[in-house]
């Protein structure tokens, strides 16, 4: 009773304020104290156990003290029949008609074919796939497919010329302008069409003009022709990328059907009627569930047959979860980071040697498979015609006009820096805009150096001309995208080794946020800009083009540049069938705007793969939009 | 005024919050961030802007742009989310139930823990317990929930599995695996009661096994909080006269706690609680990125970081709603706990 009345009725008053710890700690015994030096120990040895790189607690066997070294204990294969892969990004779109960016298009090429593929690892080997051959017109202008016969969708649709034909038109009809339909626009009459549709006032009667144009034509059932604008030499590059693919024209009647200029929802949101060796099962946000296709015609040798059953994709977004499944098997396939990747690998021993050697306590869970070169390249616009943004007429201090400038700045990038420290040797040097693995690339072409001693001189010799010097500097801006590291700190490197030269020019280096850098980009009011280029069809013209061309190119328009000589080069290297004659075409593109450091070319990203040491038969091609599970197989 | 003639003025008062919000989050976003973030990226052709913009009314002024975001809000026709790749209500639809299912675990458990450890900890005043108690409260209260949910993680998902113990699923709201074999109809969007419903109890209880970590993640910060409400509250209440006559009286002590102190000291508990559900509801950013749970907290990080105005405005006007009716829900309580309360 006394004990009550004392709780009760004369309460300690700090006892009762609310939410201030501080205050109720006042006045208590030894005891209490004992217990919260216990809490805090334990709380610290937590975080210590917690803080510990994940492979920690499972100690590696010793070495033998002979030079043997025992077979470490294979770990039992989890899930023998299923692939769980988990990554960080989501599709847009299941349609190949209209999807274009990777994620969706890993899905896509595992449920939808081509007519014309890649021959295993090799990106430049284009081979027929749906078709059994393929023959092109001695103009260049048409090219004949003839059919696999045998092969059948997914809902049991035959593949036929007439499949081919409802693709092909469904997706221009279609015609997005942010997708990739626009490779399709070589097709007679296709980018004529397409262009009416993105104004916004074509009709089924335009269409039906198009078509009695016959751009594609049925010869047979197996047989189909397709008809171009213009001799097209990377068209079978084109028929390989997913906008090409064939998918079930009595599906997608069920489904919707076409509408002009418009997706098809149903489309968007399931990849069930393709020929691929996969089939999506399912759709929930984050987890993508494919089945195999227990009919699949089995690719061009016959010996492609899916061995597991299922294939899960997550979106993980935090890469330490990512990184835990992985090493207790609740994943086969995961996304590292480069930041996170020295948590698997000797990172040491990848600077200094360049070889990825899995760390010992891990090494008999994770495999990490590369480097592979990616198709990426990255690199540096200088702004030949810098535009003010809000009067829209070119600034009076034009320092890049000056060819002096442009090859300074390429000499005062530190590539060997850069790579090192920022991208963690994950890239090599380009030599330019066709990336090492493509078509085109040339070996002997040399990568630009770094040398500020001549980035000096000719800076100083080009500011007599230009107006700037030590006591009369000129300020220029580099503008980057918030977010992204890598091309902040390449911005900050080139800024501060400019700045280090003290020859008139002073570099500030500003993050935009997305939109506001694309209208300045718009606005040509970019004076140096970082950006990446990932290809679409694996062709070198859609890095020469878009990089060179004064008219038809990506970039040259923001920059101010055009070269008519190039253009023609350009215009002609399209055209030419003859590979050798192509080669030697693409040879002097490179030459030519490499001697005119139009671009400073940074880096071409390399990949690798990580994944557990019991998944078998993965290959890298860097022209798949991400992994290939056909070939895959368990134990 | 009775009860439900109130519920029906505050329902009617949700009418000019709502617009408050939507014209507020409305400017915010169309001064704050450029809306046609969502819809280019680094491949649009720049010739095409225009029509972008065109079609997405942007070219219009201020005001007839928010015109058209009303009628696209009442005619339920909220756009197209660029993060969830589907119609904005569309993965609401996906995300909502998801939410809620965290939400309402974490809460269960919240409560389920956090009253009786406060009642305990007023009864024993100032003793070894009560000390001990707060002590666990306060830490719940500082603990960073990044760090919780990853210390969780690897003990109970990582290092129990390494070591051949049981563990919990570290990531997902579901094994898709198990999913694939025993497959469950979408019937509330609420996974574990659909298995339930559906007689699925190999499902329910891999559902249950991937909520309980995330759960418990959210649900530690806030049993914190309310066992120092309930505490103080406690104390407070027991300190009234009433309590005194009612004990003056010879009432058994278990009565006068629980019957006559409980319900009085509910009333603040209420209030919090309510809120902290609110906030629950409003979807867990940092647990379920920790935990891949695809909840609402995850799709607006993603509308955020992607500037995606569609998603973004959307999902304020819904946790408006939620804020508001929960609210409501926290008054009716009161009038329950307190009958001296009149509307």
């Amino acid at each position: 009773m006394i004990k009550l009345r004392k709780v009760y009725f004369y309460p300690d008053s700090k006892g009762n304020v609310l939410l201030l710890g501080g205050v109720c700690m006042e006045g208590v015994s030894k005891a209490v104290w004992a217990v919260v030096a216990i809490v805090i120990v334990l709380v610290v040895a937590a975080a210590a156990i917690a803080m510990q790189k994940p492979a920690a607690p499972t100690p590696t066997p010793a070495p033998a003290p002979t030079n043997v070294t025992p077979a470490p204990a294979k770990p039992a294969v989890q899930n023998p029949d299923t692939i769980i892969e988990e990554t960080i990004g989501e599709p847009d779109y299941l349609d190949p008609a209209v999807d274009y960016e990777t994620a969706g298009g890993e899905v896509i090429t595992n449920v939808y074919e081509t007519l014309t593929w890649y021959n295993g690892t090799r990106a430049d080997q284009i081979i027929p796939w749906l078709a059994e051959r393929y023959e092109v017109s001695p103009d260049g202008m048409s090219y004949t497919f003839y059919l696999r016969k045998g092969i059948k969708f997914h809902d049991g649709t035959p593949f036929n010329a007439t499949a081919v034909n409802y693709s092909l038109v469904r997706a221009i009809v279609i015609a997005d302008p942010d997708g990739p339909a626009w490779m399709l626009g070589p097709i007679r009459g296709a980018e004529e069409l397409m262009e009416k549709i993105w104004a916004g006032n074509a009709t089924w009667n335009d269409v039906k003009a198009w078509l009695a144009k016959k751009p594609i034509e049925i010869l047979d059932t197996y047989t189909v022709r397709i008809n171009l604008d213009y001799p097209y030499a990377p068209f079978p590059a084109v028929m390989a990328f997913p906008v090409a693919a064939v998918v079930s024209p009595s599906y997608v009647e069920a489904h919707g059907g076409i509408e002009l200029g418009k997706h098809n929802d149903w489309m968007d949101r399931h990849a069930e009627a393709g020929t691929g060796p996969f089939i999506v099962k399912s759709w929930e946000p984050g987890v993508i569930t494919m089945v195999a296709n227990p009919n699949y015609w089995g690719g061009p040798n016959g010996d492609i047959k899916p061995k597991i059953k299922t294939v899960i994709i997550k979106k993980v977004d935090d890469a330490n979860t990512r990184l835990m499944d992985l090493l207790k098997g609740d994943a086969d396939i995961v996304f590292v980071p480069v930041t996170h990747i020295d948590q698997l690998i000797d990172i040491n021993k990848w600077l200094d040697e360049g070889k990825i050697v899995v760390k010992p306590d891990v090494a008999d869970k994770v495999a990490v498979l590369g480097p592979f070169e990616t198709f990426d390249i990255n690199f540096i616009g200088l702004n030949q015609k810098i535009y003010d943004e809000t009067t829209k007429k070119p600034v009076d201090f034009q320092p890049f006009k000056d060819i002096r400038v442009r090859q300074a700045f390429a000499y005062a990038f530190d590539y060997k820096t850069y790579m090192r420290e920022v991208v963690k040797n994950f890239a090599i040097q380009p030599n330019g805009p066709i990336p090492k693995g493509m078509f085109g690339y040339d070996p002997s072409i040399p990568v630009y150096e770094y040398n500020l001693t001549k980035a000096k001189e000719l800076l100083l010799a080009a500011g007599k001309d230009l107006g700037f010097s030590p006591d009369n500097p000129k300020t220029l801006t580099i503008y980057y995208n918030s977010g992204n590291l890598a091309r902040e700190k390449g911005a900050l490197l080139l800024a501060s080794a400019i700045n280090s030269l003290h020859v008139g020019l002073i570099i500030q280096v500003v993050p935009l946020d997305w939109p506001a850098f694309l209208a300045k980009m718009r606005a040509k009011a970019l004076p140096i800009f970082f950006l990446g280029w990932a290809p679409d069809y694996i062709d070198p013209d859609d890095y020469v083009v878009p990089f060179c061309h004064g008219e038809k190119g990506t970039f040259p328009i923001r920059i101010g540049f055009n070269d008519p000589e190039l253009n023609k080069l350009l215009d002609e290297q399209a055209r030419t069938l003859d590979p050798q004659k192509r080669k030697e075409i693409l040879r002097q593109i490179t030459l030519k705007v490499d001697e005119q450091y139009v671009y400073i070319w940074l880096t071409q990203p390399t990949a690798y793969q990580v994944q557990r040491t019991w998944v078998k038969g993965w290959f890298y091609n860097p022209a798949f939009p991400g992994n290939y599970f056909a070939t895959l197989s368990k134990g | 005024m009775k009860l439900y003639e109130y519920a029906i003025r505050r329902t009617l008062l949700l009418v000019p919050v709502l617009i408050g919000v939507t014209i507020l989050t409305f400017y915010l976003s169309r001064i704050v961030l450029n809306p046609l973030g969502a819809y280019v990226t680094e491949r649009t052709p720049p010739e095409l802007i225009p029509a972008i913009e065109k079609k997405l009314g942007l070219d219009k002024p201020f005001y007839v742009q928010y015109a058209y975001y009303l009628r696209d809000l009442v005619t339920m026709d909220w756009g197209w989310s660029k993060v969830a790749h589907m119609p904005v209500l569309e993965a609401l639809m996906y995300r909502f139930p998801a939410t809620v299912e965290l939400a309402v675990t974490a809460f269960l458990i919240t409560i389920a823990l956090g009253i009786p450890l406060g009642i305990l900890s007023a009864l024993k005043n100032n003793t070894l317990i009560d000390h001990i108690i707060r002590i666990i409260a306060l830490t719940g209260i500082s603990i960073p929930v990044f760090w919780l949910g990853l210390t969780l993680q690897y003990t109970f998902s990582y290092w129990f599995k390494t070591n051949g113990l049981p563990s919990l699923p570290s990531s997902g709201r579901v094994d898709p695996v198990l999913l694939q074999a025993h497959p469950v109809n979408r019937i509330t969007g609420l996974m574990i009661l659909d298995s339930l419903i559906q007689g699925n109890f190999i499902v329910a209880l891999d559902a249950i096994s991937h909520i309980i970590l995330p759960s418990i993640t959210l649900a530690f910060l806030d049993i914190g909080t309310i066992t120092r409400v309930v505490r103080s509250s406690m104390l407070e209440v027991l300190r009234q006269d009433y309590i005194t006559t009612a004990r003056a009286y010879g009432l058994p002590r278990r009565i006068v706690i629980y019957k006559y102190a409980l319900k009085n000291a509910m009333i603040p508990v209420a209030t919090i609680s309510g809120l902290m559900f609110g906030g629950l509801l409003g979807g867990a950013v940092i647990t379920e990125t920790i935990f891949a749970f695809p909840g609402m907290g995850q799709l607006t990080v993603m509308a955020i970081t992607f500037n995606d105005s569609n998603t973004i405005l959307a999902f304020t006007v819904l946790a408006c709603f939620i804020y508001v009716f929960v609210n409501l829900a926290v008054d009716i309580i009161y009038a329950w706990l307190d009958p001296r309360i009149k509307y």
